[in-house]
């Protein structure tokens, strides 16, 4: 049986444009290729497939998404769990943002992406603090609440508005989380008691917890500075 | 690298997270879902679920992560829709009323290659993200592996598999090989056969 006699598998075709061969592997490939022209032109498709996905030009950022992702902390954690912050989800208004999206029509269930964990999301453990956050805070937008339907135009004072709320909340929360950091107890919001088997907390307010990491928010806009998200490594 | 570079470390702020990487998760959701508004859902998502775990964060895997939270987002976004065929569609109460695209985002998607991204689309989702991953995010064979859960060399087929059909799918966009000509394996020149959409 000669080297010309079994081409290329599949797999080695790939490996091999990618350069991912063991040496050996590669060598026999090598011979294979300078005898064999149907595999070089499987190699050669490769290649060209590989060379026009990598040439073409990225997509840009939508304009407003960017504003959108920088005000996720504010969204993402401050949403509900306690009556000071499920206000303060009420006034975020979210689906009025000027910059919210293009709706997609054909996306029936674009407001069901889930909360709960997928691959790669976050294990339970690690929303303490925000645990008993409704489904609408699993995507700012995705469930518009009453202010939806506010026209746009009012859209810059009810941003204001919702950053001082937010400020106000966030300071409420951090009252309330300090508290609970410094008793040790970790059942710093009331909906989200972090127990010990809870690696980690977050605590959004002036509460500076040991081992803190900061997250400074910055309004895009801006507006009102929320106060510094500080998580608490538990582990 | 050490427990000494960890303590020093300085947390990164959120606006610096998401300035560095929302292009590149963009970019990501984009490939993968073929258009803006997925892309824009998948990638508000990644970010939210990347916020939620923040403390779990270890400097060093942000990447990783984000491919692979962004990935497997969109693997479920396709399994559920996949899923919603079969049903009545429900009645969506909370859909907006539409809004434009502006000027500017029209511009961008027509910038951005729609032969490719129409090729991609039609790959079957598992065969699109390892070549996405592969070919546009740079990502290893074992990182892809690890993204998608998948052995390497499940990760390989797919990647030579889904290279052929983009290729078939971009025939007019590089010049034809015969097969078995017996020519160089030289990259293709000219776009001699291309032009044409």
């Amino acid at each position: 049986m000669t080297l010309l006699d079994v081409h290329l598998a599949e797999e080695a075709l790939a490996a091999y444009v990618d350069g991912v061969l063991s040496p050996a592997a590669g060598e026999r490939a090598d011979r294979h290729l300078r005898a064999c022209a149907e595999c070089r032109a499987e190699v050669d498709a490769q290649r060209e497939a590989k060379a026009l996905i990598a040439a073409a030009p990225d997509p840009q950022l939508p304009v407003g998404l960017l504003a959108k992702l920088l005000e996720v902390p504010m969204t993402a954690d401050l949403g509900g769990g306690d009556r000071v912050l499920a206000v303060a989800g009420d006034a975020f208004g979210w689906a009025t943002d000027p910059a919210a999206r293009p709706e997609n029509p054909r996306l029936v269930e674009r407001s069901r992406i889930p909360a709960p964990p997928s691959p790669g999301a976050a294990p339970s453990g690690r929303r303490s603090g925000s645990a008993a956050r409704p489904a609408g805070a699993s995507g700012p937008g995705r469930r518009p609440r009453p202010p939806a339907t506010v026209a746009r135009g009012a859209d810059r004072s009810r941003r204001r508005r919702r950053g001082l709320v937010v400020s106000l909340a966030g300071l409420a929360f951090g009252v309330i989380a300090s508290a609970g950091a410094t008793s040790a107890s970790g059942a710093a919001a009331p909906a989200g008691p972090g127990t010990g088997s809870s690696p980690a907390q977050l605590v959004v307010g002036p509460s500076v917890p040991l081992q803190a990491q900061t997250f400074p928010v910055n309004r895009p806009d801006g507006g009102v500075l929320v106060p510094a998200v500080h998580t608490s490594r538990g582990r | 690298m050490v427990d000494a570079s960890v303590a020093t470390w300085v947390p990164p702020t959120w606006d610096e997270v998401v300035r560095e990487h929302s292009t590149r998760v963009y970019r990501l959701a984009y490939r993968l879902s073929g258009n803006p508004q997925d892309a824009e859902d998948l990638t508000q998502e990644t970010f939210v679920r990347v916020f939620r775990s923040l403390a779990d964060y270890t400097p060093g895997t942000f990447e990783g992560w984000l491919h692979r939270i962004t990935t497997n987002l969109f693997l479920d976004l396709v399994r559920r829709r996949q899923r919603i065929r079969f049903d009545a569609l429900p009645e969506d109460t909370e859909r907006l009323p539409g809004r434009e695209r502006s000027p500017e985002q029209v511009y961008a998607d027509r910038a951005f290659d729609p032969d490719v991204q129409a090729a991609l689309d039609g790959l079957p989702p598992d065969f699109r993200a390892a070549v996405v991953l592969c070919d546009i995010e740079g990502l290893s064979y074992e990182e892809i592996a690890a993204t998608l859960g998948i052995k390497l060399g499940t990760v390989r087929s797919r990647i030579h598999r889904g290279r052929v059909l983009l290729r078939e799918a971009l025939a007019h966009r590089a010049p034809r090989r015969a097969a078995a000509s017996g020519q160089d394996p030289t990259p293709a020149t000219g776009e001699s056969a291309g032009g044409a959409s």
